[in-house]
Order: C-alpha cells, then structure tokens, then sequence
C-alpha cells in the first residue's frame, strides 16, 4: 500500500476530529507536499458535510398522525386477526387431510386417469381428487376462481396477483396448487403490508 | 445520573407497574425522533410510519428487559432493526415486482439543495447494510460511538472503522455527482 493510502484512510477519522495529535501532525506534513491527496481530503470534507446536511434536513420532521391512536386501533383487533388466523389454519389443514385422503383413494385405484395437466404445469395422477381439493380451499385451476381464492388471502390487487402469477420464469400460469403456497407464503412474509405494497404497484 | 435519565428511567418504571400512561410519555417524546430514523433507513413516508409502529410495539413488549443507558439510543437501536427486517422483505418484494429501490426524500425546508440531499440520501441508501447502518444512528439518529456499539452489539473500534469505510465509499460514489453545476 503506498504512503498516499495509508494517508487517505484516515481522512474521515481526521475530518471528524478523531485522530491523535501525532497522527495529525503526520497527514498535514504529507498534504504539504502533496496535491492529489489535497483534493482527495477536500472530496471527504464535502462528503462529510453533505451527510450532515442530509441528517439536518431530516431534523424537523415529525411523525405524520397520532401513533397513540394508530397503536391502540391496532391492539384493539388482535382478537378478531387471531380468530381470521385459526380459521385459516383449520381450512389448510383439511384442505391437507382431503389431499392425503384422495391420494390414498387413488393408490387403492391403479392405472385410473393418470395424465399430466399440461395447463397447470403439475403432474397429477388424478385431476378431478386434486381440483375437489382445492375447490374445498376456495381455489381452483380455473383463472377466476384463482383470483378469488388469492383474494381470500389478503391480496386483492390484480397486480400483485400478477406478480405472483409471473414470476418465476416458468408456464405464464402457474398451477392453483403453486399459486396457493406462492401467496399463502407472501401473506406469512408480508402480513397486511402487502396490501399496501400492492397499492403502491398500481400507482406506480 | 443525567435529568433525562432519571426522568426516563420514572417512567418505565410507572410502566412496569400497570400506569399505561406512562408508556405514551415515552412514546411521545420519541416519536418523531424515531420516524426520522425509519425515514432515512426505509425512505418512504408509508414504511417509516410502519416501522416507527413496530417499533414501539416491540418496546412495549420489551420495556421490562432494558436496564441501561440512553432509551431513545436502545429504542433507535429497535428502530434498525425493524427497518432492516422491512427493508430486506421489501427489497425481495420490489425485485419481484421489478420497481427500483427508492431513497428518503429531501425536506424542502432544509437550506441545502434539495437536489444534493437527494443524491446523498440514495448512495447512503446503497451502502452495505453495516455502513449504512452506522452513518444512521451516527449523522441521523445522533448517538454516540459506544451507545452504537451496544445496539449494534460490536466493539466501538468496528462501529468506528465502519464509519470511516462508509465516508470513503461514500466519497468516492458521491465525488463526481456532488460537483455538478446544480449540485
């Protein structure tokens, strides 16, 4: 490392008035004589300062509303989003139980309607014992009882739902099965802020 | 121990014993303060709003576990947090949905240039997650070396050397554009 390095790494440190008097003494003797770390110490004062500025303009703005009234409206639900919570669970997991059941129907049946469903994208041996199961979850393969169920878990703009229906690369729609734990987990992550994420989308 | 302390350290300790009242003084007082922090770390209005709310509802969880030091540092320190987690989740959200990352926005008030702050405010909002992390609760939170220290949960000399390396990367991001004719 040259000299001229060692030198600029402690320009902050010195700017913020943090180095001993020796250390000091050291970077002004090397100023001295020499320009291009001149210019480079005059680049981190102006960094500095910018910073602060950017810190003071921030100094004067207050919290926009009443966090009192915000934080009390919001422990005021907890109740009825637990209950909302349960439910969902209780449904998700019946929705679970009438799968394993079909699947286990099915293995009692061999060689009965095995076909891949091109349009879902998702090998199924048995269609019809997979669509009753989603349809109990309120979600079926077709495009608008898709929406529908999405809109039961909280996402109700179009455009998030086309997100979710886009990405990753893959089949432009995805099957109901992969679309219901795609949103089922975005609702874990995201929580109600995804509705307003969503919001933000379709303004932009 | 200073008048602020000793008032803060009352209370909590109304707090502890059932007077919710006393919790709305902490919150008011720290309000604003923490808003600042969240805007400047999130820089949207509607995420530091959501932040500054989480933050004090893990507070009020966790009142009963701070014993020591400044309570607007360990309540900046909950702020961080929080605004990491959202930031993170937001940053997965915004590439999903391919919308780029946004800066806080400069106040018309301030005396600099609005165009400057704006500028400042996206390369800080680029920095690695420590640095960035750093220059908030140094510049914009205001906290002493060792009250980071703690909420960061590393020794004074790492928040220091962060600190330098965030002005330097800063620095040599920001050279050209702060010497634009309208910068």
């Amino acid at each position: 490392m040259t000299e001229c390095n060692q030198i600029r790494e402690q320009f902050p440190a010195w700017i913020l008035g943090e180095l001993s008097g020796p250390q000091a003494e050291r970077l002004q003797e090397h100023l001295r004589g020499c320009p291009n770390c001149q210019r480079e110490r005059e680049e981190v004062t102006r960094t500095i300062q910018a910073v602060r500025d950017s810190a003071e303009s921030f100094r004067r703005v207050p919290y926009p509303g009443s966090l009192r009234e915000e934080l009390q409206a919001k422990w005021a639900k907890p109740a009825s989003a637990t209950r909302r919570r349960v439910l969902w669970a209780a449904a998700a997991a019946a929705a679970l139980i009438l799968a394993v059941l079909g699947m286990l129907l099915y293995q009692s049946f061999p060689g009965e309607g095995r076909r891949e469903d091109a349009r879902a994208g998702l090998r199924v041996k048995r269609p019809a014992q997979l669509g009753y199961g989603l349809a109990y979850a309120g979600i079926s393969t077709s495009p608008s009882e898709v929406i529908s169920g999405a809109k039961r878990f909280g996402v109700s703009s179009p455009s998030l739902l086309g997100v979710a229906l886009k990405k990753p690369e893959g089949p432009p729609t995805l099957s109901a099965a992969v679309l219901w734990a795609r949103l089922a987990r975005i609702r874990s992550q995201f929580g109600n802020v995804s509705v307003r994420f969503s919001r933000k989308i379709n303004n932009g | 121990m200073p008048e602020e302390s000793a008032g803060e350290l009352v209370w909590v300790r109304r707090f502890l014993a059932g007077d919710q009242e006393a919790f709305w003084k902490i919150a008011e007082r720290y309000q604003d303060r923490i808003y600042r922090v969240a805007l400047s770390a999130c820089g949207t209005q509607d995420l530091a709003a959501d932040v500054t709310q989480e933050t004090f509802v893990r507070a009020y969880g966790a009142l009963r576990r701070w014993k020591e030091g400044s309570l607007g540092a360990w309540l900046c320190g909950i702020a961080v947090n929080v605004a990491r987690e959202y930031r993170r989740k937001f940053r997965a959200l915004r590439r999903l949905a391919e919308i780029p990352e946004q800066s806080a926005t400069p106040i018309e008030e301030s005396a600099a240039d609005p165009e400057a702050l704006r500028v400042v405010a996206e390369e800080v909002a680029a920095l690695p997650e420590r640095q960035h992390e750093v220059i908030l609760l140094r510049f914009y939170a205001g906290l002493a070396y060792e009250e980071i220290a703690r909420t960061l949960g590393c020794p004074e000399g790492t928040v220091k050397s962060n600190l330098y390396k965030a002005i330097q990367n800063l620095s040599s991001r920001l050279g050209t554009r702060l010497r634009e004719p309208h910068v």
